[in-house]
């Protein structure tokens, strides 16, 4: 749907200073109908990339390619595209409602059903009891929903997100990542920035890992875990002779751990035995332990 | 190109916003106060009411108005880069060029309103002590607002490429300049000094003429005035205010919004 092709950003403080680099050879593509996870630490390079994704600022070198799918022009990919930027604010002296319906004017799409996804979407997002309250009286989590509501309120194909759940209490997390994951569903592309690798975790197909402007990973989520998975678990019903020494009892369960390359052997010994499998799990370790710790 | 909708879009809101943010309100107040000085300043004076309540109207509407102007210039697109309201905005299908158009004409008309209130107010003084309507009252109330103007549009330039202090700074050396530079001419030290005389003349060229638009000693001292010098005046300010606009434009589409 979008390429990213070897796009560089330097930024020059002063002058006489030396240029740095906050995006290097940055190359990337999103698949449609995927929520792609772009994970980095602050200052990775994310808002910066995301700010030339949508033409806030320019390239010093590469390019953004959209699909034909999106449209001819900039101003047609545009109307595809609903954006919400890292911690949002907005006119406070216009309501939610005229706020969502100003930003929705300034679309060339139409929508006959407006009203009733804009109550569809403040009903489940719980804020249509403040949709005609003025913005300045908002909280940091009505904020936040206003601005995610209005950012897909005119059924965009593309949702770029930057750190859409930073800073917001577990309900108010819980009930926007159950929003983003019901726009999945509905067959959106999702592209959204965090640092907080579970809400990654979540919600994405794939994760793209950027550090210091540089790629490091670009991969389904599965690839990253395959990767790093070493050890598998066997649960079984009664303890196999052979690996005695490698079960231990749990309750009514005897565990055991084993390198990945022996899962077959062992399963093979299991059934062999006429022993009930309860489960086989590979054990991974957590997203969050192989970006910061194995990449970063 | 310019799609005219989508710059109606952002100054209805403009308008909206500053409509709710209870602006007309402050700027009732203004006129208030405008009026009390005035009537004070009316009655201190002896001889000539008339008189000194259209000067004084006329100049505390020049002062609101460049207040009004720098105040408003200088927070219009900072503001919305801090709040981020802006990446929203440009994120839809809307130009830069469209976006700065909107927020423009949407303050301009928000100026306009205000300067209608405050000039009905100090009109109203003046035919209270007896003023009759004189034809160059419309046109000093216009030159007035497109003054102010002017000073918004040079404001927002400013406010793109420095800080707000900085922008403010220059927004207000622009005004002194401008009523400054074409009378320097007159002076007999800068007469008698070719070099500066080149000089000051040269500034003149860049910094917009002010004086060009000031009839409020013709208004207030009956002075003569021909319609074509009032023409030119007019014509001569909306060009200055359209290449601002102009450069204004390409400035910002050209800059990061970081």
């Amino acid at each position: 749907m979008i390429i990213f092709k070897d796009v560089t950003k330097t930024f020059q403080e002063d002058f006489w200073k030396k240029k740095k680099f906050a995006l290097e050879n940055l190359s990337f593509s999103l698949e449609e109908n995927k929520v792609t996870g772009f994970l980095g630490r602050n200052g990775a390079g994310k808002t910066t990339s995301i700010k030339i994704l949508l033409d806030l600022i320019k390239p010093t070198s590469g390019s953004v390619e959209f699909s034909k799918a999106l449209g001819k022009n900039l101003s047609q990919v545009k109307s595809q595209i609903g954006y919400l930027p890292e911690r949002p604010y907005f006119y406070p002296n216009l309501t939610g409602k005229e706020f969502v319906g100003y930003l929705l004017s300034l679309n060339d799409k139409k929508l006959k059903n407006y009203q009733s996804r804009f109550n569809d979407l403040a009903q489940t997002l719980k804020i249509d009891h403040a949709i005609d309250r003025k913005i300045r009286g908002y909280s940091k989590g009505m904020l936040q929903r206003i601005g995610f509501i209005s950012s897909v309120i005119h059924d965009p194909r593309l949702i770029i997100m930057d750190e859409p759940l930073s800073g917001l209490d577990p309900i108010g997390r819980k009930e926007l990542k159950e929003a983003i994951i019901r726009e999945k569903n509905a067959g959106k592309t999702i592209f959204f920035s965090s640092h907080i690798v579970p809400d990654l975790e979540e919600i994405s197909d794939n994760i793209l890992l950027i550090d210091q402007g540089k790629k490091i990973k670009d991969s389904p989520l599965e690839d990253f875990y395959s990767e790093v998975t070493t050890e598998v678990e066997f649960i079984v019903n009664a303890l196999p002779e052979k690996y005695s020494d490698k079960f231990f009892q749990n309750g009514d369960h005897y565990r055991g751990k084993f390198d990945i390359n022996l899962k077959q052997e062992v399963l093979k010994e299991i059934v062999d035995k006429n022993i009930e499998v309860v489960s086989v799990n590979p054990i991974r370790p957590k997203l969050e332990e192989i970006s910061y710790g194995d990449y970063l | 190109m310019i799609r005219p909708n989508k710059v109606m879009l952002v100054s209805r809101a403009t308008i909206k916003d500053l409509v709710s943010g209870q602006i007309f309100l402050i700027a009732f107040f203004i006129g208030l106060a405008l009026a009390i000085l005035s009537y004070v300043g009316v009655e201190l004076s002896y001889g000539a009411p008339k008189k000194v309540a259209l000067d004084f109207g006329m100049g505390l509407i020049s002062l609101a108005n460049i207040v009004i102007c720098l105040f408003l210039g200088v927070r219009v697109l900072q503001a919305e880069v801090e709040n981020r309201t802006l990446y929203m905005i440009l994120s839809r299908p809307v130009s830069r060029t469209e976006f700065y158009l909107g927020k423009f004409f949407g303050l301009a008309f928000c100026v306009l309103a205000i300067n209608l209130i405050l000039a009905l107010q100090t009109l109203f003084t003046f035919f209270m002590y007896g003023g009759s309507f004189d034809p160059l009252i419309p046109w000093a109330v216009v030159f007035t607002y497109l003054e102010g103007i002017l000073i918004l549009a040079f404001v927002i330039l400013f406010s793109i490429i420095t800080t707000n202090i900085a922008a403010t700074l220059y927004g207000i050396s622009i005004l002194i300049f401008g009523h400054a530079v074409p009378n320097l001419l007159d002076l007999n030290f800068v007469k008698h000094n070719s070099g500066l005389y080149w000089f000051v003349e040269k500034v003149g060229y860049i910094i917009p003429d002010l004086v060009k638009i000031n009839i409020k000693d013709h208004l207030l001292y009956g002075k003569e005035i021909s319609q074509s010098y009032l023409f030119s005046g007019l014509l001569y300010i909306l060009v200055y205010i359209t290449l601002i606009c102009f450069i204004t434009s390409v400035v910002f589409k050209r800059k990061d919004l970081n």
